[in-house]
């Protein structure tokens, strides 16, 4: 009976899913958290807030196994880092250069625009050329859909300084395309 | 050219941000040369061992409890239907019946003085009689009248008194009881003689009994007969 009730608090499958977990992607993890932070202690404290964040909320990301992905963890290594250069007040908020300032909302009501792969593919190579904090703010806002607000709260940032450098990343990357022609506005 | 919305651009960056996460994804090197390259410190490898510790011993302390808490349920469920199943029986009914009364003996039974600040509930006490129910005999007995019977229960005493006409009265002397009076069919009176009082209930159907209750020093008297009332109150005036 004893037995019995033992191996119930123990089931398998969930004796070590978060130290499984960890071992699978803590490489990639480090290597993230490094490109941003350019700190190997501050990357590891990233990595380490990242997994604490997903074990307390394992039931929103570990409940159905679909979502134990490597992406989720990665993003979040990322806004983890993001968050430590805050608390350092190394996160640089300098005005991105070759940017329109910030009026209104931006972008024109109507656009013209080849539609295709091509946009597609250019638009992909200026992501990449992009530093990796700024690319780790514009996957937050894309790959999670999050909001400017949300976004600031998970780096501990300032809400509007989130949302104009947020907005001119926008701009930036439509700007390119426009430049090489892809947009006719 | 195609005139679209803004939205267009919106929906052209989270593909184009998913396929360069992706990309990035697929290009970085695998673990174990990233883990040679950039080995993880002591202290963080400490840190995410106690972390995953802690969160498997918070996982087994939740399912202990649900267990526990599943387990008191159903001890509570059986144990209530086993004590229904019990109580149907009369043997337990009177078990339990006698351990309720032994306890209310025991530990809850309250007892009262009487006006002197003695106990009238013990003999020992020296306010009351020294004398058993069975000592007191009434010393007026109305011609013919002689013992029949006596039946002695703890500190009470039943006595009956008969003539050769078959004629009886009976005596109640009680020490730990009180005796009630009928006066709904009768007519009621008091008399007081020599510092008692006398509750009379004189009965208006000759057919039936009439009925003196009084007290004395912690016991009770009932005296109850055929006879005119004014015989039965001499007669308990000479009980001593």
């Amino acid at each position: 009976m004893l037995s019995f009730y033992i191996a119930m608090l123990e089931k398998d499958e969930e004796r070590d899913i978060f130290a499984e977990f960890y071992n699978a992607h803590r490489g990639r993890c480090l290597k993230v958290a490094l490109s941003i932070t350019k700190n190997k202690a501050w990357a590891e404290e990233a990595v380490h807030e990242a997994f604490l964040r997903m074990i307390r909320h394992k039931e929103k990301y570990f409940s159905d196994p679909c979502k134990r992905t490597g992406t989720l963890i990665v993003i979040m290594v990322k806004s983890a880092a993001l968050n430590k250069l805050e608390q350092e007040n190394r996160l640089d908020h300098a005005l991105l250069e070759d940017v329109e300032p910030f009026v209104g909302d931006g972008l024109p009501d109507v656009f013209r625009i080849v539609a295709g792969k091509e946009a597609a593919n250019r638009l992909q190579y200026h992501i990449s050329q992009l530093d990796p904090i700024n690319k780790s703010l514009i996957e937050m806002k894309c790959l999670l859909g999050k909001t400017d607000c949300e976004i600031a709260e998970l780096i501990g940032s300032n809400k509007n300084a989130t949302a104009v450098r947020i907005h001119r990343l926008r701009r930036k990357l439509y700007d390119s395309l426009r430049k090489e022609g892809f947009i006719d506005d | 050219m195609i005139n679209i919305g803004s939205t267009v651009f919106d929906s052209l960056l989270t593909e184009a941000v998913q396929a360069n996460f992706q990309e990035d994804m697929i290009a970085m090197p695998p673990e174990g040369d990233i883990l040679r390259e950039h080995p993880f410190s002591k202290e963080h490898i400490r840190r995410m061992d106690k972390l995953f510790s802690r969160e498997r011993n918070r996982a087994v302390a939740k399912r202990a409890l649900s267990f526990t808490r599943a387990a008191v349920i159903v001890i509570c469920v059986l144990s209530t239907l086993l004590a229904s199943l019990l109580m149907v029986n009369p043997q337990v009914r009177a078990a339990v019946r006698d351990a309720i009364v032994q306890f209310y003996n025991d530990h809850i039974r309250i007892t009262f003085d009487d006006a002197d600040g003695g106990d009238t509930d013990t003999p020992e006490n020296p306010n009351v009689e020294t004398k058993t129910a069975q000592d007191f005999l009434p010393h007026y007995l109305p011609d013919g009248y002689t013992l029949l019977a006596e039946e002695i229960l703890g500190y009470d005493c039943f006595k009956i008194y008969m003539d050769e006409n078959r004629n009886m009265f009976m005596l109640d002397v009680a020490l730990l009881a009180a005796h009630g009076l009928d006066i709904e069919h009768s007519k009621y009176r008091t008399e007081a003689y020599d510092g008692i009082t006398y509750h009379i209930s004189e009965t208006y159907d000759e057919d039936a009994y009439s009925n003196i209750v009084w007290t004395r020093n912690g016991f009770s008297f009932a005296l109850a007969g055929l006879l005119p009332v004014g015989d039965l109150l001499q007669i308990a005036r000479s009980v001593a």
